[in-house]
């Protein structure tokens, strides 16, 4: 008997620990996959923002240094009287001295500087072969209508313009930072005298920027107070597109959202979501007050989460490790346990098919399993000696068994069994044991031609002592019988044998007679038995007179008296032991003379066999149900006298 | 079979009740050898409760009459009727020991 792997112990526990183990493993593992993710986020959060913050200040502080450029020589204009070559060799030292300046130009109001000229411009800027001069007052170059000049005029205070590609002038894309000035020593109000410019490369101001790494693939970006790109990693976007075109064109609603939020706040972290190449980013950004532009920082979401989502591989292949190694644990624990017990089951299936022999496993183990085999192995000890002795005490029995049933073979052959086919008497007997063996007997035998002897006998108790005391009898009765004795003498020769060293007080009851068969005439004495009955020819029915003697083998010296009777024809004497009179039936009720005798009404004229046969069929539906508890039997004989 | 012990004098009544058989005689066999191992000797038994007795319960008493002899003692019956009765008459126990009436009978004796 192989259980089936899939219903074997070790197979249950590996399955439910894995299960277990995964589900443990699996809660865990995501878990710390999302809190992660959520720290690194605010982390991400923070480091954006901050990178935009620090970026867009130094931004800022290289613009205030220009406009410091510019707000010095615009005090210096308004205390001192400068001539022009002062003035310009103070603009060339500006232009020279700070490299955050690309050019710088003093306007003046028309006819306000040198009389009769009607405008001058001084301007210096960083040219292809160094500083380089041009006066900005040209027929070409009508500066009282540009932006640069005409807005910090109108507004009197310091602007910065829009970055713009200035033309005639630096041919580079700049922005420029332009304060009015006034005329110095104004009694009244203050008049404005001019303005003073400083310019710078918005190309220097942002060199640094695009090549800022943010992580492997992360950038950052400028955009204009209008959105429009100043730096960005691809140049040809700078001053081409803005924010809003690019989103227009794209189509990319959160990109509008986005340049919204950048240019109305002064710093903010956004979760963009899917960008250009739809991967998703986070953007951080910091306003430039002076200017207002807008310094942005992308990076994109999956290079943020990418070493998060290697180390939650990581950890996923470790755990995977982890609950292989537990499987293979479990298994080996598992069939640490149940293979012992297989081999018990095995043994156990073998001690079942018989093999007694078959060693056990030994088993040291203090544990449950231990103990098991260890009572497996004394059951099987206890069984063997068991099965032993069965077969011992069984072989006894049986040998017992066939002893008596010899002797039961050898007791019948002592009682004679052919009956004489005579038609002056007719003689029928049955000797039924309730055990294998008996102490009942009959006999009969011819004495001489004429005279038939008859005997019929219970040894007290019943099995083997009682066959053993009746053989004994019996040997006797008819040795005393053919030697010509008469009934008496035969009891008395056979109460002499038996008393002495009768110790166990065993005693025979007996009947015997001796039957003249030419005249019917019947001498008999009884030992303590029975009363026989006389079915008479004419249907009456009477029991032999008188009561018996003494029974045998008990008292030394008995004397048995002699009765005599005369048979008619037709006439039959029914003999018989106490299991007739005796049988009981379910109820605990006897069978009793008085049932015989209404048996044996309406016999007459019947043979010996038919009679005895009716009398055991009667006891026998009597007692149906309750076991045999003496011997039965019954002698008849008929007398049916000369036959001429 | 129920047997009972009570003393009377000299004499130890034994009460017997039920069927004495193959089956019961040996117990009733014991429980005598016992008393007469014990010393007592004189038995009256009382049949006058007893329903059956069969040539086994015979031999008991025979036995037991015996051993009480053997120690100088006696056996008496009484009480007998019906089918006991009828047993002692057949198989002449009468001639073997002394049997009464009843218990005072024999007590008398």
């Amino acid at each position: 008997m192989k259980t089936r792997w899939f219903y074997s112990l070790a197979t249950k526990t590996t399955v439910l620990v894995a299960l277990g183990t995964s589900l443990v493993l699996a809660a865990v593992l995501t878990y710390s996959y999302i809190s992660s993710r959520d720290i690194i986020e605010d982390q991400a959060e923070q480091s954006l923002l901050n990178l935009a913050k620090s970026e867009a200040a130094k931004l800022e502080l290289k613009l205030s240094s220009v406009a410091e450029v510019a707000g010095n020589l615009a005090v210096i204009l308004e205390t001192d009287r400068l001539d022009k070559v002062t003035l310009n060799a103070l603009i060339r030292r500006n232009v020279q001295d700070h490299p955050a300046v690309f050019g710088s130009a003093v306007a003046f109001e028309p006819f306000s500087f040198i009389s009769g000229v009607k405008a001058y411009a001084p301007y210096f800027f960083e040219g292809p072969d160094g500083i380089s001069f041009i006066d900005l007052a040209s027929n070409s170059y009508d500066y009282f209508r540009h932006d640069w000049y005409f807005i910090p005029r109108e507004l009197g205070k310091p602007v910065w313009s829009s970055p713009y590609f200035d033309e005639g002038g630096g041919n580079v894309v700049m922005t420029t930072f332009s304060q009015p000035f006034f005329h110095p020593h104004a009694e009244t109000e203050k008049r404005i005298w001019g303005i003073v410019t400083a310019d710078v490369s918005v190309e220097w101001l942002t060199e640094k920027l695009s090549t800022i790494k943010v992580g492997q693939t992360g950038h950052c970006f400028l955009i204009s107070e209008n959105g429009v790109f100043l730096a960005h990693r691809e140049e040809n976007l700078i001053m081409r597109e803005s924010v809003f075109s690019l989103a227009e064109e794209l189509n990319l609603t959160n990109m509008r959202a986005a340049g919204k939020r950048m240019l109305s706040e002064d710093s903010g972290f956004i979760d963009i979501g899917e960008f250009i190449d739809k991967k998703p980013l986070f953007l951080g950004f910091a306003r430039l007050r002076s200017t207002g532009w807008s310094l942005g920082v992308i990076y994109p979401k999956d290079e943020l989460f990418e070493e998060i989502s290697n180390l939650h591989r990581t950890n996923v292949t470790l755990a995977v490790g982890a609950l292989l190694a537990l499987l293979a644990v479990s298994v080996l624990l598992a069939s640490s346990v149940t293979s012992p017990l297989r081999k018990i089951a095995e043994a156990a299936s073998r001690v079942a098919a018989g093999d007694l022999d078959h060693n056990l496993p030994a088993t040291h183990g203090r544990d449950e399993v231990g103990e098991l085999a260890r009572a497996f192995k004394n059951m099987t000890v206890d069984l063997k000696k068991y099965i032993q002795d069965l077969t011992a005490t069984t072989a006894a029995k049986e040998r017992i068994e066939s002893e008596l049933g010899v002797a039961a073979s050898i007791q019948k052959s002592m009682l004679p069994s052919k009956f004489p086919d005579r038609e002056d008497f007719d003689i029928y007997a049955v000797m039924d044991p309730a055990r294998e063996v008996g102490g009942d007997f009959y006999q009969f035998l011819f004495v001489d031609t004429d005279r038939l002897f008859l005997a019929i006998g219970d040894v007290s108790g019943k099995g083997v002592p009682a066959a053993l005391l009746m053989t004994v009898a019996t040997s006797l009765i008819r040795s005393a019988a053919a030697e010509g004795q008469a009934p008496h003498s035969v009891l008395e020769q056979l109460n002499n044998h038996l008393v002495p060293g009768n110790d166990s007080c065993m005693f025979v009851t007996v009947f015997c007679a001796m039957l003249e068969l030419k005249t019917g005439a019947l001498t008999y004495a009884n030992g303590g038995h029975e009363r026989p009955l006389i079915v008479r020819a004419d249907g009456h029915i009477a029991s032999l007179s008188p009561p018996g003697g003494p029974v045998v083998g008990i008292m030394d010296e008995m004397e048995f008296s002699e009765e005599q009777i005369v048979l008619e024809p037709g006439d039959c004497l029914i003999s018989f032991t106490d299991g007739v009179t005796e049988a009981m039936n379910t109820n605990d009720e006897l069978y009793s003379r008085e049932r015989l005798i209404s048996c044996l009404e309406g016999s007459q004229g019947v043979t010996a066999r038919s009679v005895t046969a009716k009398v055991l069929d009667s006891v026998s539906a009597f007692a149906t149900g309750a076991p045999q508890a003496d011997d039965i039997t019954v002698l008849a004989v008929k007398f049916n006298g000369q036959q001429h | 079979m129920n047997i009972q012990f009570a003393n009377e004098g000299d004499w130890i009544v034994v009460g017997l009740e039920g069927r004495m058989d193959a089956v019961t005689a040996p117990e009733f066999e014991k429980r005598m050898l016992e008393q007469i191992r014990q010393g007592s000797a004189k038995f009256i038994l009382d049949f006058s409760r007893l329903e059956y007795i069969s040539s086994a319960g015979l031999r008991s008493v025979l036995v037991t009459g015996r051993s009480s002899k053997a120690k100088g003692g006696d056996i008496a019956c009484c009480g007998l009727q019906g089918v006991v009765k009828q047993v002692f008459e057949i198989s002449g126990f009468q001639k073997l020991m002394p049997i009464f009436d009843c218990l005072n009978d024999a007590l008398n004796k």
